[in-house]
């Protein structure tokens, strides 16, 4: 799941001739240190779902990557099952 | 005998004199229909306009989050209206029936490009307003390719059944067999939107001589379209509808330029910013609707070929909420399509909480560039030229196209 987040993020910073990451940093911000917008956000968002079925700012606007973290691994019973 | 509905996803026929037979047994229907079985969708249409009942049609893709928005009570999707059984005689008699019912109404609901779902409420005149019917038309056979559930596939239900012509289901057919499908039922008339057409575009491969007449309506009308279909169907008339969920069909046209029938000068003008405005009368009802002195603003707007004549130049369906911005989905589509290795592109909205919607571009690609660098070569180009909400941010590469903009979500 971890490889696959980092690919998407990558994608998203790509698309704007950004650095990429290597690794997922929990205390990461994607908007202050990743630099997404709301459209970027919005992005994630769509390609997460695309990806495990899940909508991760249902609830609420996450920043960090440790939220966007535990967001899946909460619902990761239901991630075996979309996967 | 006559068939009314031939199903051959699921090997299913049924004649007229069948079809009637079950409307006669029918005695109950759904208060709300949202199934996924057209033909008893039809069924309880008719059996409800026939009793004079106020039905209600949900658009069965809906999303879960939509449904949770509708102002319906969850028991309402079990609750059955009772009717007398229906004493049939011949279609004339059913039909003035019918058209004399004037406490029936239809309530649709359609998933919409806000996340909240457009209600609108017609009764039989608006929705059969441009149906023809002429003995001459007894041999059309129609293949259904709209949704069943949406008011387009209602209309080309009541177009071919008005005529006790045959209907082809074919909505949601895999795209590679419609045409052996359209060739061996022998089809004379389709109807669908532009989107539907490019789909269908590179899965055909054979002429086909009993088409005569192809509908695109709902969308912004393309003429490059028109040009590839006549390839393959060299004996088709085409007929361009200006028709929306709010207004049904309106203005019908051979090609891109209209004009407003005598009959509807008083019911149809262009505001002086060019906008399409409808008088009330001829719309369904909404609370949602904008209508300013009892005119409703369509937000199509056209450019004037001369004092009596328009081409429209944008739609209301041809664009996108992407985070409080309209975003013209064709312009998208233009732009990419401009760009050398594009051979064709079609723009999905993706829904989301944030943003209301992105833009997803599909694209066939017609270059050996690797994908990920012609990924990179497309995205600069589009934020070079357009503003950030109009990029598409996901870009894909793929073989075929969807039938339709409206994309299902995973559940």
């Amino acid at each position: 799941m971890e490889t696959k987040i980092i690919d998407i993020l990558n994608s998203i910073l790509l698309s704007k001739n950004k650095e990429i990451i290597t690794d997922l940093e929990e205390k990461v911000s994607l908007r202050n240190d990743l630099g997404f917008d709301s459209l970027d956000l919005a992005t994630l968002s769509v390609r997460i779902e695309d990806e495990f079925g899940i909508d991760i700012f249902e609830e609420k606007i996450i920043d960090k990557i440790s939220e966007l973290l535990t967001i899946l691994h909460n619902n990761e019973e239901f991630l075996g099952r979309s996967k | 005998m006559k068939n009314f509905w031939v199903d051959p996803n699921n090997n299913i026929n049924i004649s007229y004199e069948n079809f009637f037979n079950e409307l006669r047994s029918i005695d109950q229907v759904n208060k709300i229909i949202c199934n996924r079985d057209p033909y008893r969708g039809f069924l309880e249409i008719l059996a409800s306009l026939y009793c004079n009942e106020v039905i209600t049609i949900l658009d069965y893709n809906l999303s879960v989050t939509e449904r949770s928005k509708l102002s319906i009570n969850k028991e309402d999707f079990d609750k059955k209206i009772k009717i007398q059984p229906l004493h049939i005689g011949s279609l004339n008699d059913f039909i003035e029936k019918m058209s004399k019912n004037s406490e029936w109404r239809l309530k649709l609901y359609t998933s919409g490009t806000t996340g909240i779902p457009k209600s609108i409420i017609h009764d039989f005149n608006s929705l059969t307003r441009n149906v023809k019917v002429n003995p001459r038309y007894k041999d059309n056979i129609w293949a259904l390719l709209y949704n069943p559930t949406h008011i387009a596939g209602i209309q080309v239900f009541f177009q071919a059944f008005l005529n006790q012509n045959t209907i082809i289901n074919l909505y949601n057919y895999e795209l590679q067999n419609i045409e052996k499908a359209l060739i061996s039922h022998k089809v004379t008339h389709i109807s669908a939107t532009p989107t539907f057409y490019k789909a269908i575009l590179p899965h055909l491969a054979k002429t086909n001589p009993n088409i005569v007449q192809i509908t695109s309506g709902g969308e912004r009308y393309c003429f490059d379209i028109q040009n590839s279909l006549s390839v393959y169907f060299p004996n088709a008339n085409f007929k361009n509808i200006y028709a929306s969920t709010e207004a049904c069909a309106i203005l019908s046209s051979n090609g891109e330029i209209f004009n407003i029938d005598e009959a509807l000068t008083n019911g149809i003008k262009i505001s002086e910013n060019k906008e399409i405005l409808i008088k009330k009368y001829l719309v369904g009802d909404s609370e949602k609707l904008k209508i300013i002195d009892d005119w409703y603003y369509t937000g199509d707007f056209v450019e004037m070929v001369d004092q009596k004549r328009f081409k429209i130049i944008s739609r209301e369906s041809d664009t996108v909420n992407v985070g409080g911005y309209r975003v013209d989905i064709i312009e998208i589509e233009d732009s990419i399509k401009n760009i050398e290795g594009v051979k064709d592109v079609q723009i999905i909205p993706r829904k989301n909480s944030l943003t209301g919607n992105i833009l997803e571009a599909r694209i066939i690609k017609d270059t050996f560039l690797d994908e990920k660098q012609f990924k990179q070569m497309i995205f600069d180009r589009l934020f070079k030229l357009h503003q950030p909400w109009k990029v598409p941010r996901i870009i894909s590469f793929v073989n075929n196209f969807e039938i339709s903009r409206t994309l299902k979500k995973k559940k």
